[in-house]
């Protein structure tokens, strides 16, 4: 073969190698010619490329066989477009192909997820989505900025968080109610000494005013009766606080948020855990004027509860006058800043940065779940706080919950100045509740301003509200079997409004989440029970004086 | 001292220590080749030797063979100064892109002339 027919034959191979042919090679004639030399390491630089082609081929399918099999979905997104769904995200949006999504302007998913509305690339969030087949889900999502195409653009996953929610959900229910299980004892203790007096002082009261002793009671024994009977009274309101401070801790689900004073919160927290302290240590408290937050009361009371408990816990017991439990609430650059402090055994600096972690507990098996903190974190997270400790052994730890103030729509109301009963005229009342013994006690506390009247059907009441105009207002339970004092408002309200606006409610407890909507509707009108007659009789007058 | 016959190449210790791989003219050395030259060397040294490649007749290393002599294993066992003889066009071109591509950890030089790469060898035993 010339050497001009060799030197073509190189051109030829270089030619192929620059159309991508990387398997082209031409084999040196001999060893001596420097063109054998140029054949042979054109063959070798074809070789390497060749490996390094496969290589980032390989790389290549890897790295798609990773995206593409991710349980997550994954979206590359720019500006409003996407330019790749993998097979996750196109099972998330009900799509087949991704021609479906691929290049659309206008998919919904931009319109119903606001978390990853745009291409700013930003941290986790979370956000609902609503799937093709009408199924709204909890997402979590996180983007990143990459290199798309030469470009830049956004890589965001998204998780389906909807199961993990529920099951936090589940946790925290599990917690509260280990919570108010733990201090069940305590609770019943705090009610059972009460209630001694009480039904001891009754008693009594019964002996005398029945003659048991033998002779009418003279003004002496009349005396000490009226003072059995007011300590039974403070016995029984005693009684009354220990079940709302009860109620605080049983939210409904669906409970919404309000605007609230955290002192209350934090004291009904402290009723509930007392039988815990007082063996360990003396409570102080040191309170200041601070604004209100919005959010769940019943939520952040667990939160108060678990860490009084925990401060409570820190503290041996049986050495009450040497340790403190101070709760302070105080104002941080305008927020609330609510601070649990113990003189106990404090924490391990190695334990510290883990005691919100999930699971993490240093009680001993049985005694926590461990689970206490990391939903105390979630909740003030939740409420867009903050939840801090500091802790020396030996020492003490300081639990600190900064809480955004509800801003000034929370001022408080100027309080109402309520008539006094007894400008009023006497009015016919009608009092519904199947519970005999609380119309009975209406009748009695009410007959000597009002004309009074009771009955134990909803039924029958409106059957005789609807006949006649006898009753300027109505006292009406909430609950009640056949009808509920809800359906007879309703029926009312249909039939003869004027009467349903001068209802008022009371209520032990509402148990469904459309009585307590009600309940919430019905605010400034309802009672809880026991309630104070006193402030019944205010209302009473407010109502029939059309206030 | 000591030397392994293979078909394709010849593996040798001299008396003044120094190892000395001579493929034999037009071989290929793939990776199970090289792999060979290493075991059978591995056989006559007690640990790593100045090397003599001599590499004028060889007609292939192949990418494999190439990265295998750059090998963390092969450096631990037989890495030494190693000095690679050419003196056709084809086996600079081989030997440049071992060193150019590859970069074996070990010291190493190209030569035209045998002579002068034992010289620059035994001042490496000495």
């Amino acid at each position: 073969m010339t050497k001009d027919a060799r030197i073509d034959q190189v051109l030829s191979l270089v030619l192929e190698l620059a159309n991508g042919n990387l398997d082209a090679r031409l084999e040196p004639t001999s060893r001596s010619e420097p063109l054998d030399g140029v054949i042979e390491g054109l063959n070798m630089l074809a070789e390497e490329l060749s490996a390094s082609a496969k290589a980032l081929k390989r790389s290549e399918e890897s790295f798609r066989s990773l995206i593409e099999g991710s349980p997550d979905a994954i979206f590359v997104h720019r500006y409003d477009k996407f330019l790749y769904a993998n097979a996750a995200a196109l099972s998330l949006l009900g799509c087949r192909d991704a021609s479906e999504v691929v290049g659309s302007a206008t998919f919904p998913l931009l319109q119903a997820v606001p978390a990853i509305e745009g291409a700013e690339p930003r941290g986790l969030r979370e956000g609902c989505l609503t799937l093709g087949d009408g199924r709204r889900v909890h997402v979590e999502v996180a983007s990143i900025p990459v290199n798309f195409d030469g470009r830049e653009a956004t890589l965001s996953t998204v998780r389906d968080v909807s199961a993990r929610k529920q099951l936090t959900a589940k946790m925290m229910e599990m917690d509260r109610m280990i919570a108010v299980g733990t201090l069940a004892a305590g609770v019943g203790h705090e009610i059972n000494n009460p209630l001694c007096y009480v039904v001891g002082n009754l008693d009594y009261a019964l002996d005398v005013l029945r003659g048991a002793d033998g002779g009418v009671p003279d003004a002496s024994k009349l005396a000490a009766v009226v003072g059995a009977l007011v300590e039974a009274r403070e016995g029984a309101e005693r009684v009354r606080r220990i079940v709302h401070d009860l109620r605080s801790f049983s939210s409904m689900p669906n409970e919404t948020e309000t605007v609230f004073d955290v002192t209350p919160v934090l004291e009904s927290a402290i009723h509930m855990a007392f039988n815990e302290i007082r063996h360990r240590a003396r409570l102080v408290r040191d309170y200041a004027d601070v604004p209100r937050v919005r959010g769940c009361a019943s939520r952040l009371a667990q939160v108060f509860l678990n860490l009084l408990v925990n401060a409570a816990h820190a503290v041996p017991v049986g050495s009450a006058h040497k340790h403190r439990i101070t709760v302070r609430t105080g104002q941080v650059n305008g927020r609330v800043c609510v601070e649990i402090k113990d003189t106990g055994v404090g924490i391990d600096p190695d334990h510290l940065r883990r005691i919100f972690d999930p699971f993490f507990t240093t009680k001993p098996v049985g005694q926590g779940t461990g689970l206490g903190l990391f939903i105390c974190k979630r909740i003030v997270t939740e409420h867009q706080g903050t939840i801090e400790v500091e802790s020396r052994p030996g020492v003490g730890s300081t639990f600190r919950v900064v809480l955004a103030s509800a801003g000034a729509q929370a001022a408080l109301p100027p309080p109402k100045r309520s008539p006094s009963a007894q400008l009023h005229a006497r009015k016919r009342v009608l009092v519904i509740d199947d519970e005999p013994e609380i119309g009975r006690s209406l009748m009695r506390a009410l007959k000597a301003e009002h004309d009074v009247s009771a009955v134990t059907c909803a039924r029958e009441a409106l059957a005789r509200l609807l006949t006649d105009d006898l009753y300027d207002a109505v006292l009406c339970d909430v609950m009640m079997p056949e009808m509920t004092g809800v359906e007879l408002y309703a029926e009312l309200e249909r039939r003869k409004p004027e009467l349903a606006e001068r209802i008022l409610f009371f209520t032990g407890g509402a148990f469904t989440p459309s009585t307590q909507a009600f309940v919430q509707r019905m605010a400034g009108r309802c009672f809880e029970k026991p309630f104070n007659i006193g402030d019944v009789k205010r209302k009473l007058a407010e109502v029939c004086t059309g206030q | 001292v000591g030397w392994r016959e293979h078909p394709l190449f010849r593996v040798a210790l001299r008396a003044d220590g120094i190892l000395v791989y001579h493929p034999t003219p037009g071989g290929v050395i793939t990776y199970e080749v090289a792999r060979r030259m290493f075991e059978l060397a591995l056989e006559i040294v007690d640990g790593p030797k100045p090397t003599l490649v001599l590499m004028h007749d060889l007609a292939r290393l192949t990418r494999e063979a190439r990265a295998f002599f750059a090998s963390e294993e092969y450096t631990r066992c037989l890495g030494c100064q190693t000095a690679l003889v050419v003196d056709t066009p084809v086996s600079r071109v081989i030997a440049n892109f071992f060193v150019g591509l590859n970069r074996p950890r070990y010291p190493h030089k190209i030569f035209d002339d045998p002579e002068q790469a034992l010289e620059w060898l035994r001042g490496c035993v000495r």
